[in-house]
């Protein structure tokens, strides 16, 4: 469903050139969640916006069900870090933008607005304007926004990074059985070794700026029942946070768990 | 926490919060006291105690309700001219750096001449009429308005236009859902504070060449040495500016709720 191709970025700032990502290559099947894990800096983000179609490759080719990706067309979603809530909008104002948008009668999107709030538990937080929503609850109406929209391919930036370990868990569940039930093609980007096993049926470990792809670390036990408890996500976990003890893929940086605060 | 509150809502109070209309009646009165005591200090009637004034004000031969409100028609006129000119400029140009590139210069320098010298040009080409005074006032109040939508959308974050890009919107779309309620709460104060300004203007524009208008009556109530009749006059001037100060916080409360909403109220945590 999406194919990358020999894919490399580099910016240019003022004269400079910086190159953000050279040769990255992988393929994401219908309904597959990849996690795509870096040190600060790889690149992670800008791979997002690409495959988003909001930056173009410098070289090499994106796929996206035949064409290249475009930001425009509605079957790719993206939940940026930080949210991307509009705090003059409410709850229900948001969630609906991308309806309203897309040109979808009032009536079906008043429908389908409430059914996601509902699903992701914000069902009286309609007219609640983000700035009064905790963080948590944020990200919620923030993948609400994205489920609404029943796009192909779901793009997400350091999703939970901002929150506590308690309200992370909870999220990453309610992401895992929504992106499993809607056979959801997920891109998701982390620093977090933990939510990489947990959410990532592949993942994508990437090097230091500019970023290439250092391992394609399979992970087929995920999504199982009380995978989070089990001695395979312990022993994967081990496994990723030793490929990180490479000082070329950034160090300690990674090494630790749960309770960094990510951004 | 790292999340998108750059947009951070400023707190302040209703304008019918009681506390802040109690502070408003308190100051008024206190206005007035002082005008009192200055009159009954300076016994000359050059200088009226404030209720002559306010019996000037109220008398229907002085004719000021119609002087008044040819004056509130004149720049409320000019400011939604001012309004629909730099407002929808501005967005444009803060979204649009190379293009903001050219005008710029030229911004910079025409922002800072006082328009009111311009008077005598624009009494040349557009007459005497109603139409060179609301011109007068709309090029000054104008420049206010363009750039600070300039500037404000200018500093709209990146990641506002990629979240919206996100969801399909076209370059329409960002005006209408991001960009324009982005300014609207700057808009807002450069509009309260130009109506100052705004007035200033048209006093001076008022004040030369026509029979009406509060600044017409300012004058000539000065010149018959009138005075009760001349602070009358003044009184309904600065009204017409508080009105006109009240009319657009209202609004901006109205149109900006969410300014309104402060991180403490009805948040629940995640439960």
């Amino acid at each position: 469903m999406l194919e990358v191709r020999g894919v490399e970025f580099t910016y240019r700032t003022g004269g400079r050139r910086v190159p953000a990502l050279t040769g990255v290559d992988f393929t994401l099947a219908p309904g597959e969640i990849w996690a795509v894990i870096g040190p600060s800096g790889c690149g992670k983000s800008t791979l997002l916006y690409l495959l988003a179609g909001l930056l173009r490759p410098t070289r090499g080719e994106i796929r996206f069900r035949g064409g290249p990706p475009l930001a425009h067309q509605r079957e790719i979603a993206l939940i940026l870090q930080g949210y991307g809530l509009f705090p003059w909008k409410t709850v229900r104002d948001n969630v609906a933008l991308g309806l309203q948008i897309r040109g979808v009668p009032p009536a079906e999107s008043r429908r389908r607005t409430e059914e996601i709030l509902a699903t992701v538990g914000l069902a009286e937080y309609g007219d609640f304007y983000p700035e009064e929503l905790s963080g948590g609850q944020k990200q919620r109406v923030a993948i609400a926004r994205s489920f609404v929209l029943e796009p192909a391919l779901l793009l997400m930036d350091e999703p939970f990074s901002a929150l506590d370990a308690l309200t992370r868990e909870r999220l990453q569940n309610l992401l895992l059985s929504l992106c499993l039930s809607r056979e959801m093609g997920t891109v998701l980007v982390t620093h977090n070794i933990e939510e990489a096993v947990f959410l990532g049926r592949r993942i994508l470990v990437m090097t230091r700026r500019p970023g290439r792809v250092a391992a394609i670390v399979d992970n087929p036990d995920m999504g199982q029942e009380g995978y989070r408890a089990s001695a395979a996500f312990l022993a994967r976990t081990t496994r990723l946070r030793e490929l990180f003890r490479d000082p070329e893929m950034g160090g300690e940086e990674l090494g630790d768990s749960g309770g960094d605060a990510g951004g | 926490m790292a999340d998108t509150d750059s947009i951070v809502p400023r707190p302040s109070r209703p304008w019918w919060d009681p506390r802040l209309l109690l502070a408003d009646l308190v100051s008024a009165l206190a206005i007035a006291l002082a005008w009192w005591l200055l009159s009954l200090w300076l016994r000359t009637p050059t200088f009226p105690p404030p209720l002559e004034a306010l019996r000037a004000l109220f008398t229907r031969e002085n004719g000021i309700l119609i002087h008044f409100l040819v004056s509130a028609r004149r720049i409320v006129l000019a400011l939604l001219l001012a309004l629909f000119l730099g407002l929808p400029l501005g967005l444009y140009l803060g979204r649009n750096h190379r293009i903001d590139a050219v005008v710029a210069p030229f911004l910079y320098l025409t922002y800072p001449l006082p328009k009111i010298v311009l008077l005598p040009v624009v009494m040349v080409l557009f007459g005497l009429g109603d139409l060179s005074r609301i011109l007068l006032i709309v090029l000054t109040v104008t420049y206010q308005i363009l750039v600070t939508a300039r500037d404000a959308a200018r500093a709209l974050p990146m990641t506002a236009i990629y979240s919206i890009r996100s969801l399909g919107a076209t370059e329409f779309d960002v005006y209408r859902h991001v960009l324009f309620p982005y300014v609207l709460p700057k808009v807002f104060t450069a509009l309260r504070i130009s109506s100052g300004t705004a007035i200033a203007v048209l006093f001076f524009a008022e004040s030369f060449a026509t029979t009406s208008g509060l600044g017409y009556l300012i004058m000539d109530a000065w010149g018959r040495t009138a005075y009760p009749v001349m602070f009358a006059a003044i009184m309904a001037m600065s009204g017409l500016g508080l009105v006109l100060y009240l009319i657009f916080e209202a609004a901006e409360q109205r149109f900006c709720r969410w300014t309104l909403v402060t991180r403490a109220a009805g948040r629940a945590k995640e439960g």
